[in-house]
């Protein structure tokens, strides 16, 4: 493996694991679509912190992108509780709204060959992660891409060591966690907020769409495959490496953009897993 | 502005694109009713991102970019993605939402993969595969535009020829399962419909904004109307008024998206009518609840100068009112103010007292609230101590009906439970 | 300790999406009883109980425990919520569930403590649960999940259980084991509140019944309260005049209660 090849690698896992850990949550409290609209929705903040600082190095302003994600579940909220739309025609609306907005900034503010370009913003590029070296004193110290998403990972460990209790209570059953005095429009805040900001730092490498792959399908498999959360976020987070190794050897093998490919093999891995347990429970109904 | 729509009206193929718009936005419209009333709008999303390996694959086919060809493909993986989403809810323990997030990603991520080798194999010839993206409402062809209107007919007709069981559908599933449907078949044609106007959808607004097309105008025309066959005429109305406006809009300037336009004005439009919509909007609901506080405050108010009358003091000073019973200055006053305007209360130098229309006025709210009092003894059980406070309040909503039902089932009283005499006419 | 109040309920509106559903309750519970509040589906007990716990927005009216608010004694208040309220899929163990019991909210970033988990442990063995405590709970049967839930509030060591509908969809041998716990957490001096709807069995369970529909119709000891005419009026329907306002309230987003106006 070569060093461009390793640093690929690992910042493809690192985006990875800190999706995996959120998505589990996001899984078990059946609100992947909201996970879904704020990935979408950080597109105008994003375009507004790029034409600012007229390029990506801004890390500061990225996190002030993530104001957008949080800005979104405030909307979908309003629409929902306060004009009284149903819940799904909320999500539906807000994302998509926010989403055009962000096409139209691009297009106002940006000339046509910047490296925002439409393509980048629903599919981004892993490959290409590498290509910005840190180096330090002559060393290399990893790609910049790579150290916008690691300090977001070592909070979001962080805070799902630290808050356990807490994200466990609100998941099994908000109103429990309520009769208990926890404050859980507020843990619901700050969840968002890291969700938000995860899908800003890794949108140059995976985009819009593709991220949502990342915060569902290996939580999903690993649902179907645990009987406890700490197992299932580890068990999502093996997942979530062994799809990033094989889809980048899958996608220099037939020569394909690598995010998808890691997403196709997410995918492939959950229908293996869901085969192997029909399987399963066929022999068992046999015995 | 002017010189714009002098454009449209004499360009054929700004024409073309207006006219295409139109279709894709009211067909959008009609369909998106049924998702929106099903609650299904997202499984819309996750159909749209779902038909990208189809179209793909269509063209890999095909070889050309003839729109039947990639509609077919579209049509297929768009089908593949409805039973998934199925399967994944019913089969497994994956909740819905996780279900359709799933599928989106997870079929789009094949699409692209499926994008990438087409752009390698080929050259050049790909390039409008990726229109898909965000769509191409302003490079429409003729022919393109002539398969829209085809399609859209068909699904029009679909629509009229099933509207009963797509109603029952949306409305009831369990009863139409009950009733002896075949729901199972009538979900399937749905499904199709809904897969078809997705894949038109996405050539004016792109993939991941169509569900927008499915969405927005349905909200909307749920807020003007409770009529199922007025609803759909609503919303395909708003479909098309907001593609025309966001093609002039994307028109107006170079290198305009026209997608992205379209759903910034359905947006506007929804959002509008949530606000302002005459009977469910945000706006009138507030207006009613300030109504309900005005004519609580007047009916309160008179009911103090009828209470003060009893004790045989018939005019009254503003600072002896307030002395009676208090209030909001601000409030008595306007109030105040409104009665001498309804000719109700009347001014006498310093003093105020009832006129005779206020008198009568006045005694109906007394009635009113001892009625009531005497019906939450009587009939809930109330202790005497505790039925002011809800009296307060439901002796401003009694209707006449009501008012007659009441002194049937108390049988014309006199008195309330504290001995007061019940005023009547 | 008897004679006290565990809960007083003062002047208590609620309404739903603009549809009252309770109507001024005024009561008080005693204390070290096991307390029954009986009225037909769609009476407001649910509601009730989540009134007291603080989980829906009151119109008016308050709620007083142990003659403080909740938030001071919050620990002291164990909620079982009703049996469907939770997705039993979600990747837990018996074990998992009990210990949210122990779960405090200002000790939410502590570590458990060995007593701690021997109280889990004991709360499980008390609800008969010591052989099923690894297990994931969608293996478990109602009665046992429902069990889950009790032996979770147990854990908990609150002095008032408020319970809703826990003798929905168990078996006998669930309805017993229970029952045996209740009587024994009543000799210990706990108060329990229980939501129940299944009228034939109110005067084996209860001490004290609460009958609710919507109204108040009558609380006091089960023997002297569970009358004919008290049933009558508890399941009698609704009162037809009361539907009417009720709709005409939703219909013109009536408030329950004036604000900014009052008598002297």
């Amino acid at each position: 493996m070569s060093l461009n090849d390793f640093l690929t690698l690992l910042t493809a896992a690192t985006i990875g694991l800190s999706c995996a850990i959120l998505g589990c949550f996001l899984v078990l409290r059946k609100v992947v679509m909201v996970g879904d609209a704020i990935s979408h929705s950080v597109l105008p903040g994003i375009a507004i912190a790029y034409i600012v600082s007229a390029n990506f190095n801004s890390s500061l302003l990225l996190i002030g992108a993530a104001i957008f994600g949080v800005i979104t579940t405030l909307i979908i909220d309003f629409f929902h509780k306060k004009l009284k739309l149903q819940e799904d025609a909320s999500i539906g609306i807000t994302f998509t709204w926010l989403f055009a907005l962000g096409v139209i900034i691009i297009t106002l503010f940006t000339e046509s060959n910047t490296d925002l370009d439409q393509d980048c913003v629903l599919f981004g590029e892993l490959s290409s992660s590498f290509l910005d070296k840190i180096i330090m004193n002559d060393y290399l110290i990893g790609t910049r891409s790579f150290w916008m998403i690691f300090p977001v990972f070592l909070i979001i460990v962080i805070f799902v060591v630290r808050g356990f209790k807490g994200l466990l209570l609100i998941s099994f059953n908000e109103e429990y966690a309520k009769s208990k005095g926890i404050h859980v429009s507020m843990w619901n805040l700050i969840f968002m907020s890291l969700v938000s900001i995860t899908t800003v730092m890794s949108f140059e490498s995976v985009g819009a769409v593709l991220v949502v792959g990342l915060l569902v399908i290996p939580p999903a498999t690993a649902y179907i495959l645990s009987n406890d959360l700490k197992k299932m976020i580890f068990i999502a987070c093996g997942l979530t490496l062994l799809a990033c190794i094989l889809g980048f050897y899958f996608s220099i093998l037939i020569d394909v953009s690598m995010s998808s490919m890691v997403i196709v093999t997410c995918g492939m891995l959950f229908f293996s897993v869901l085969a192997y347990e029909k399987l399963k429970k066929m022999l068992k109904s046999k015995k | 502005m002017k010189d714009t729509l002098t454009y449209f009206l004499s360009d054929s193929v700004a024409l073309k694109v207006l006219l295409g718009v139109i279709i894709i936005g009211a067909t959008s419209g009609i369909v998106g009713t049924f998702s929106f009333l099903r609650k299904k709008t997202l499984v819309g999303d996750a159909i749209a991102h779902s038909l990208l390996p189809g179209i793909c694959l269509g063209f890999l086919f095909t070889g050309t970019k003839d729109p039947i060809g990639l509609m077919f493909g579209a049509l297929i993986s768009g089908w593949i993605s409805v039973w998934v989403i199925d399967y994944l809810v019913s089969k497994t323990k994956l909740s819905e939402d996780t279900a359709i997030a799933f599928v989106s990603t997870f079929f789009f991520a094949i699409g692209s993969v499926i994008l990438s080798v087409i752009s390698k194999s080929q050259n050049g010839n790909q390039s409008g595969l990726k229109d898909f993206l965000f769509g191409k409402a302003a490079t429409m062809t003729n022919y393109d535009v002539n398969v829209f209107a085809v399609l859209s007919v068909l699904i029009i007709i679909m629509v009229t020829v099933f509207y009963k069981p797509f109603k029952m559908l949306a409305f009831n599933k369990e009863f139409a399962h009950a009733i002896g449907w075949n729901t199972k078949w009538i979900e399937f044609l749905l499904s199709t419909i809904t897969v078809l106007t997705v894949a038109i959808g996405i050539q004016a607004v792109g993939i991941v904004l169509t569900s927008a097309l499915l969405i927005a105008p349905s909200s909307a025309a749920r807020y003007w109307t409770n009529n199922l066959v007025k609803m759909i005429i609503i919303a395909a109305f708003i479909g098309m008024f907001s593609g025309v406006i966001g093609v002039i809009i994307s028109a107006s300037q170079e290198n305009m998206p026209t997608g992205p336009w379209i759903v910034f004005v359905l947006f506007l439009i929804t959002l509008l009518t949530l606000l302002f919509s005459p009977q469910k909007g945000w706006f009138s609901i507030q207006k009613n609840q300030r109504e309900n506080k005005r004519k609580i405050s007047e009916e309160n108010v008179l009911k103090i100068f009828y209470q003060l009358k009893e004790s045989k003091i018939d005019q009254v000073s503003y600072s002896v009112f307030l002395e009676k019973r208090m209030m909001d200055t601000r409030d008595l006053s306007k109030t105040i103010q409104n009665l001498i305007h309804k000719k109700w209360l009347k001014k006498l130098n310093s003093d105020y007292s009832l006129t005779e229309n206020g008198a009568v006025e006045a005694s109906r709210v007394v009635r009113f609230h001892r009625l009531w009092e005497l019906y939450l003894t009587k009939r809930m059980n109330f202790k005497e101590d505790h039925i002011h406070g809800t009296a307060e309040t439901i002796e401003h909503l009694i209707t006449p009906e009501i008012e007659k039902e009441l002194l049937k089932e108390l049988n014309f009283p006199l008195a309330d439970p504290h001995n007061k005499e019940i005023p009547y006419e | 300790m008897k004679g006290k109040s565990s809960i007083e309920v003062h002047n208590l509106s609620v309404t739903y999406q603009n549809v009252p559903v309770l109507w001024d309750i005024d009561f008080s519970l005693p204390q070290g009883q096991i307390i029954g509040i009986v009225g037909p589906n769609g009476s407001g007990k649910s509601t009730l109980l989540k009134a007291i716990m603080d989980l829906v927005p009151i119109s008016s009216g308050f709620v007083k425990i142990m003659d403080k608010s909740l938030g001071l004694v919050r620990d002291l208040v164990a909620y079982v919520p009703q049996r469907e309220s939770v997705d039993w899929n979600f990747p837990a163990s018996v074990e998992d569930v009990v210990m949210m019991g122990r779960y405090k909210k200002n000790k939410l970033f502590n570590r458990l403590t060995k007593i701690d988990k021997e109280l889990v442990q004991e709360a499980i063995a008390k609800v008969k649960l010591e052989k099923y405590k690894d297990r994931q709970i969608a293996q478990l049967s109602g009665g046992q999940q429902q069990r889950v839930f009790i032996a979770r509030a147990l854990a908990q060591g609150a002095d008032i259980y408020i319970m809703d509908e826990p003798f929905v969809g168990v078996d006998m041998a669930t309805e017993k084991t229970i029952l045996d716990l209740l009587i024994l957490m009543k000799n210990e001096g706990k108060t329990i509140i229980i939501v129940h709807h299944d009228i034939q069995t109110v005067s084996n369970f209860f001490d004290y019944i609460v009958l609710l529909n919507t109204r108040l119709i009558a609380h006091g000891k089960t023997s002297e309260t569970l009358t004919g005419e008290n049933l009558q009026a508890t399941y009698g329907g609704q009162l037809n005049l009361l539907t009417k306002i009720q709709t005409l309230i939703k219909a013109k987003d009536f408030p329950l209660r004036e604000e900014g106006f009052e008598d002297k």
